[in-house]
């Protein structure tokens, strides 16, 4: 009886998973607390473009704010939204700055994209001046058809280097009546807008929006929306999520969410100090030394004169020979432990090039103390010069 | 708009149709005995068919058509040909009779059973009726049963519900059209290429509610039909000429837009002026048809060889899988098939209200009524280019046009060949051309011969565009239009001296001037609060003057106030608020002109705020802009550790950082250098102070910041700081080794770089004005300006001071006895000038320094630039008892003496000697504290109650100027002057020439947000006219006060 209940248990959990597992990647369930309120981005950015899509009028509008902040979530939906609102009247064009911020790739892309939009054939052969001109076109047909083509740029700041030719002729074929478009530019840099050229800064309208990380309140009331299950629903209505789910209990508990977090927030240099040899370690704290020594530049022969010294003075018995000090030094080297000082001298002998120690006394010293096989003296070394 | 029929009409107007032609018959019946006179001079094939008459028959429908120049296609496809019926006619005048268009000819493709000749008209009389190409026509459709059902349109005829009857000749809303082509087969019959117009429910989509009753679509469907099919005349009129146009009768119809026959899409018609225009061919010898034939053709007739057909329905349809659309030969048939379904009902059944009125009218797009303000350079440039057209050996010429963008001046030029063009058209003027190039939108410089059609290479483009009209013969005018001001002295010398002489600055505009183009704009539309336009005018107006940016504001502020009222419900009870107020603008001001950052800055994560303020901290104690990572990690994991919170790995903090250096805030390395990575901020300490002052989360974070006066860092030292400033002098010799903040920077990153030096100087500043305050005891014996300092007790709790600070000092003596060393040398020539220059202000010593006698020193550029002293005591005077004085441009001293504490700032050594000398006589030099300094970089790291701005007038030749304008001053121009020290203080005092612009520096009031309040006020000695006092901010409300 009780392995089916518990089995029953573990199925209706399961469930619950996946109904949550669901929503998490759903934009349209993570954002959809943002259509209510007048406040928000969404309704603001939606009241903008909307606007001009039914004015007949351009636009241009920039989003700032740091990642992870809801820009591209925004823009989609207020994109999806439009076209449910005004079908066969809008037509996206999708820039990014990573890909297409040379000028040329650029007007072919949106040459590509406006085809593709209107099942006009398009030709890889065609020269820049042609696909800008193309695009001129296009803006002026699509406005005579009272078509919107909405430029979504992401990474804006990239599109802003150089002579920013494109956002040039973009903008200014927006000056004209006929046209009908709007430029939605994305960014996370916050002076994105005084990276523009002059005449090009001219022409963009300053309208700007900016998004905020948010609050530890919206943060809590956002993930109550989302984790929380509605009340008649055959599953557990209780508070839980996803990964790190019990199964058992089919309940998210603190401590599964404590899981979460520390898988999340991994600490790469201290989990790569976790698992050196003692050698390596001895290594490390040479160079410590070293640095706390105020030795401004110093290479693996350096390191391995203060290891000599260590050894001699310590009298242990972790004394290796020189090949295989120089092998645990390249490991370190590969682990990005240590580094190189300087990128010159790369034709010198690995031994001779100056190095530095990539992590600070204090990771060092914590990993120590955690590490149970290493020996106390090496602790030692590590205090005893911290307090002289 | 006058569009808004109601949906509901449309029917009621079809069915009214019938009733309303009543009238129409009599016309019809009219016009047809016209075109049933016998014609005697040509009757091709007409004469059988003139007995069905058109009031008979029930499928006869009017047309309208109009003149097109499209080359003919084959003849054989003309659906007309076989069976012409009688017509009639009649001809209006074309909106455009002298410009035909003409799409693309296809030269590769020859006709192959092209007539011999085959003569084109631009005008035809026939029967009695004058036809030109471009003419809207009724056609005759051909009668019969059997005829009628292959033809759609008439079939469409049922539409109106009068089909079969025998009553009805004109349905107005049955009617097809034509563009027509005129031309005549060698056999002597008169043929016209013509396009339909066609009626709303002959299309796909039917009739739409919105469709108004006179409606119609043009559309591509060509057809060829003989002149005998033509009625007469109607009007198709574009929407604007339809509004103007007040009762032109029945023949009157509205055409807003085309439809596509194969995609069955709808597309707006461009303007008149957007149309192709054709290029007549040169070579186009005018075919005089009346000689030879039949008087028909008009004298002005003209015609072309046969061009093959460019568009006939099958062949494009089929080339378009051809050729892609990109491309420069595919373009013509791939964009035929953009256009939507169904004309969306939102752009013709809306009205619309004030605000969106006033947003569209904002639109940069929209071209005003009217260009005001401009009318001077338009004149100049339309005299250029007149004179150079008039002028009959056109002396080529070029014009230099510049000025910051949004300055109107491409409007200007587009303007004038608008101008020019209209009085081409009434024939005033000898024909030109007009080419327009614009240098950004060409790929490559050699592009530019794509447009003119000549190939040459490199930067021998501007040279030979600019050679050209220096060449005899050559009818060229170039007009260049740019933003920098010299780039004549640019270029190479070989184009400069082409490139001539005259010029035209387009200035930015003023308010006034930005207040009328927008007042212009909105006139008659009652969205606007007056005082709403005014801010935002003077708001851009102290800016840039940028005439763009002014109407993206007010359309943004628009946009805002339009936003609030369709939030706030559609409750039109407050209609008095349906305006643009104050608020609005205020707020798009802030969009435009804000940075964003301090926001984010508030909302950063917790430890994104630990780590801004710790840097700030490491800032503050290292004084160098740049921090490494292990020791801001540092820093940070100490401050947590001793307020308790939790301890975030080092790695957390990488991210964190990297995160902050992605949006800008800070800069920073790459991560993989991790410990040795090093960070910057990206904005100035004074922000990050400002934005987390009070952070709800982390209340201990503002212990660790500098305090509001942002000078010192820890509250104890402020107390010495101040406390330092009443015992005496001391000199704080500028680090001879500091960076000039504006050093060659390079356009393209200038922003980032100045940025950072900005930021390591401020540092630098501060630091050693600490270290300073430190150590100067221990110093007492000094050198150059220590020695004055009085002695007092010395202030107590000084921290120890540093190994750099005694470096600090090192430097500092080494550098002033440098500058003594060379002051000797100086000293000399110094005096041989001062002497030359005393003697001629010699008479006013008393009045500059009534103590002059007692030993008071001045040097040469003192004489002419010191403040005299009842005026200085009258501005030191309104400043408020006890206040800390700032004087930004001390000199020789003759304010700093009459306050009563005082930081003077001065850049010249020598002249803070003399000052603090004077100081001496004065018997203040104790409440005064000099500082060598820029005064530019020291500003950001200065605080104070009051600022004083005597800057130097640039020697005593300003008198001669009619208007002292704000950018005569020195070292650089008042705004920017202005600008450094509305930031230390809102308090400000300016002493200007007597002759200065003084709507200028009121101007300099609406530099801070909020505008500062602004008083000026005139200064005598001995009834002589000195100067000009400007008290800004709190200060001129005291002066007010005091009367």
């Amino acid at each position: 009886m009780a392995a089916a209940a518990a089995a029953a248990a573990a199925s209706v959990a399961s469930q619950a998973q996946a109904v949550l597992r669901g929503r998490l990647c759903d934009q349209a369930v993570v954002h959809s607390a943002l259509r209510s309120s007048p406040d928000t981005n969404y309704s603001k950015l939606k009241y903008l473009v909307a606007s001009s899509v039914s004015e007949a009028c351009n636009n241009s509008v920039l989003l700032l704010g740091p990642r992870g902040c809801g820009k591209a979530a925004v823009v989609d939906m207020v994109l999806d939204d439009l076209k449910k609102d005004h079908p066969d009247a809008i037509s996206v064009i999708r820039l990014n700055g990573m890909l297409h911020s040379d000028d040329n790739c650029a007007t072919k892309e949106i040459a590509r994209q406006l085809c593709l939009e209107h099942q006009l054939s398009f030709s890889k052969m065609a020269s820049s001046d042609d696909n800008t001109e193309f695009m001129i076109d296009m803006l002026r047909e699509c406005g005579l058809a009272h078509k919107t083509i909405i430029f979504v740029l992401e990474e804006f700041d990239l599109f802003a280097q150089g002579k920013q030719r494109l956002l040039y002729s973009l903008l200014d074929a927006m000056q004209s009546l006929t046209s009908q478009a709007v430029v939605i530019g994305v960014s996370c840099r916050l002076d994105a807008d005084q990276l523009l050229e002059k005449r090009v800064r001219s022409r963009f309208s300053h309208r700007k929006l900016l998004f905020v990380p948010s609050s530890v309140d919206s943060l809590q009331r956002l993930m109550e929306h989302l984790l929380a299950l509605p009340e008649d629903s055959p599953l557990p209505t209780n508070f839980r999520v996803v990964s790190y789910m019990d199964i058992d209990s089919g309940l998210l508990s603190m401590q599964s969410f404590m899981n979460a977090l520390s898988s999340m927030q991994r600490q790469p240099k201290m989990d790569g100090l976790q698992d050196l040899s003692i050698l390596e370690l001895y290594i490390l704290v040479c160079m410590n030394r070293l640095e706390d020594k105020e030795k401004s530049s110093y290479n693996f022969i350096t390191i391995m004169k203060e290891y000599k010294s260590v050894q001699d003075a310590y009298k242990t018995s972790d004394k290796y020979s020189h090949t295989v000090c120089f092998r645990a030094f390249e490991h370190l080297l590969d682990r990005e432990l240590i580094s190189f000082a300087d990128n010159k001298g790369r034709n010198q002998a690995l031994e001779y090039r100056p190095v530095k120690l990539l992590i600070s006394s204090r990771e060092l010293a914590e990993s120590l103390k955690l590490n149970t096989t290493c020996p106390a003296v090496l602790q030692k070394l590590l205090d005893r010069e911290r307090y002289m | 708009m006058d569009l808004s029929a109601t949906p509901s009409r449309s029917k009621s107007g079809l069915r009214s149709s019938p009733r309303k032609p009543a009238a129409a018959p009599a016309v019809a019946q009219m016009d047809l005995s016209t075109p049933s006179k016998p014609t005697p001079k040509r009757k091709p094939k007409a004469p059988p068919v003139a007995a069905p008459m058109s009031p008979a028959t029930p499928s006869s429908v009017r047309r309208s058509s109009r003149l097109l120049e499209t080359p003919t296609k084959v003849t054989s496809e003309a659906p007309v040909k076989p069976t012409p019926t009688p017509k009639r006619k009649r001809a209006a005048p074309s909106p455009s009779p002298k410009t035909p268009t003409q799409s693309e000819p296809k030269r590769q493709r020859q006709q192959p059973k092209k007539p011999k000749k085959r003569a084109h008209y631009r005008k035809v009389v026939y029967d009695g009726g004058e036809f030109a190409a471009g003419d809207d026509v009724y056609v005759k459709r051909r009668d019969g049963a059997e005829s009628d059902a292959e033809d759609p349109e008439a079939e469409e005829c049922r539409v109106c519900f009068r089909a079969g009857a025998a009553v009805m000749v004109e349905c107005d809303v049955c009617l097809g059209g034509f563009h027509l082509r005129l031309w005549r087969e060698p056999d002597g019959i008169f043929w016209a290429k013509v396009r339909w117009y066609i009626i709303p429910e002959e299309t796909a989509a039917g009739r739409q509610p919105h469709n108004l009753r006179r409606e119609l679509y043009r559309t591509n469907d060509l057809a060829d039909i003989e002149m005998e099919t033509i009625l007469r005349h109607c009007y198709v009129m574009s929407p604007k000429e339809f509004k103007d146009a007040s009762d032109q009768g029945d023949d009157v119809f509205y055409c807003e837009y085309e439809y596509d026959i194969h995609w069955h899409n709808f597309k707006r018609l461009a303007d008149i002026d957007d149309e192709p225009e054709t290029k007549e061919d040169p070579g186009d010898e005018p075919y005089n048809a009346g000689n030879d034939y039949v008087s028909d053709s008009d004298e002005d007739s003209e015609y072309d060889e046969e061009e093959e057909p460019t568009k006939c329905g099958s062949a494009r349809t089929h080339q378009s899988h051809v050729l892609a659309a990109n491309l420069r030969k595919g373009r013509t048939y791939g964009l035929q098939k953009i256009g939507i379904r169904k004309i969306p009902e939102h752009v013709r059944c809306h009205q619309k209200t004030n605000l969106e009125k006033a947003k569209a009218t904002l639109l940069l797009a929209t071209l005003p009524k009217s260009l005001p303000c401009r009318d001077k350079e338009m004149e100049e440039i339309s005299a250029f280019v007149k004179d150079a057209i008039c002028n009959d050996q056109c002396l080529g010429r070029c014009l230099y046009i510049h000025g910051v963008p949004g300055t109107g001046k491409t409007m200007s030029v587009l303007a004038v060949m608008r101008r020019l063009r209209s009085e081409l058209d009434s024939g005033n003027l000898r024909p030109y051309s007009f080419i327009e190039i614009n240098g950004l939108k060409l790929a490559s410089p050699e592009n530019i011969y794509k447009v003119i059609y000549e190939q040459l290479s490199g930067h021998r483009v501007l040279y030979n565009i600019l050679d050209w009209p220096t060449r005899p013969n050559s009818n060229l005018v170039v007009i260049g239009i740019a933003n920098t001001m010299d780039l004549p002295e640019k270029l190479l010398p070989r184009i400069s001296s082409r490139m001539g002489i005259q010029r035209l600055c387009f200035g930015p505009y003023n308010y006034r001037q930005l207040q009328e183009i927008i007042t212009s704009r909105l006139k008659g539309i009652d969205a606007f609060e007056d005082q709403a336009i005014e801010f935002a005018s003077r708001k851009v107006a102290a800016m840039s003057g940028d005439a763009r940016r002014a109407l993206e504001i007010c359309r943004r502020a628009a946009e805002f106030a339009d936003y609030r009222v369709k939030q706030s419900g559609h409750t039109s009870v407050n209609r008095g608020k349906n305006v643009v107020c104050m608020g609005d603008i205020e707020a798009a001001i802030q969009e435009v002109f804000q940075a964003p950052h301090i926001q984010v800055m508030k909302n950063c994560p917790k430890f994104g705020k630990i780590i801004l303020v710790a840097m700030v901290h490491e800032l503050y104690r290292s004084g160098l802009g740049e921090v490494m990572f292990d020791k801001l990690a540092a820093t940070v994991l100490s401050w947590c550790h001793v307020n308790r919170e939790l301890l975030p790995g080092y790695d957390t903090l990488l991210k964190i950082c990297c995160k902050l250096s992605e949006s800008k805030i800070i800069l920073c390395e790459e991560g993989t250098k991790h410990k040795l990575q090093k960070l910057q901020l990206n904005y100035p300490s004074d922000d990050v102070t400002f934005a987390l002052k009070e952070s709800p989360d982390i209340p201990w974070l503002s212990k660790t910041l500098p305090n509001s006066r942002g000078i010192l860092m820890f509250p104890s030292l402020r107390l010495e700081f101040t406390r330092a400033l009443s015992f005496g002098p001391i000199a704080f010799l500028s680090p001879p080794a500091s960076p000039l903040p504006m050093a060659n920077a390079s356009a393209t990153r200038k922003t980032h770089r100045r940025r950072r030096r900005r930021v390591t100087f401020l540092a630098r500043t501060c630091h050693r004005l600490l270290r300073f305050l430190a150590t100067r005891r221990l110093r007492r014996r000094g050198h150059g300006l220590n020695s004055i300092s009085a002695g007092d007790s010395p202030p107590s709790g000084q921290p120890p001071r540093g190994r750099d600070a005694e470096e600090a000092e090192a430097t500092q003596s080494a550098a002033a006895a440098q500058r003594r060393h060379e002051e000797r040398h100086g000293d000399d020539a110094a005096a041989t000038e001062e002497a030359a220059v005393a003697g001629k202000y010699w008479a006013q010593r008393r009045s500059l320094f009534s103590l002059y006698d007692r030993g008071v020193r001045m040097d040469a550029e003192g004489w002419y630039s010191a403040t005299p002293e009842p005026i200085a005591a009258a501005q030191a005077a309104r400043a408020p008892p006890g206040s800390l004085v700032l004087d930004a441009f001390a000199g020789v001293g003759g304010n700093s003496i009459q306050g009563c504490y005082v930081v003077a700032v001065e850049i010249d050594p020598r002249k803070v000697e003399l000052a603090a000398h004077n100081a001496r006589i004065y018997g203040v030099d104790d409440m005064i504290e000099f500082v060598v300094a820029d005064f530019f970089h020291l500003a950001p790291s200065l605080k104070a109650d009051l600022v004083f701005l005597s800057p130097p007038w640039g020697g005593p030749s300003y008198s001669q100027a009619q208007v002292y304008s704000l950018d005569m001053l020195k070292p650089r121009d008042g705004f920017t002057i202005f600008q450094a020290a509305q930031e230390i203080s809102p308090n400000i005092i300016m002493f200007l020439p007597r002759n200065v612009d003084l709507s200028q520096v009121e101007q300099l009031s609406w530099l801070s947000s909020p505008p500062l309040d602004f008083v000026s006020e005139e200064n005598y000695i001995e009834h002589r006219f000195k100067g000009i006092t400007a008290y800004f901010g709190g200060l001129a409300q005291e002066v007010l006060k005091q009367g």
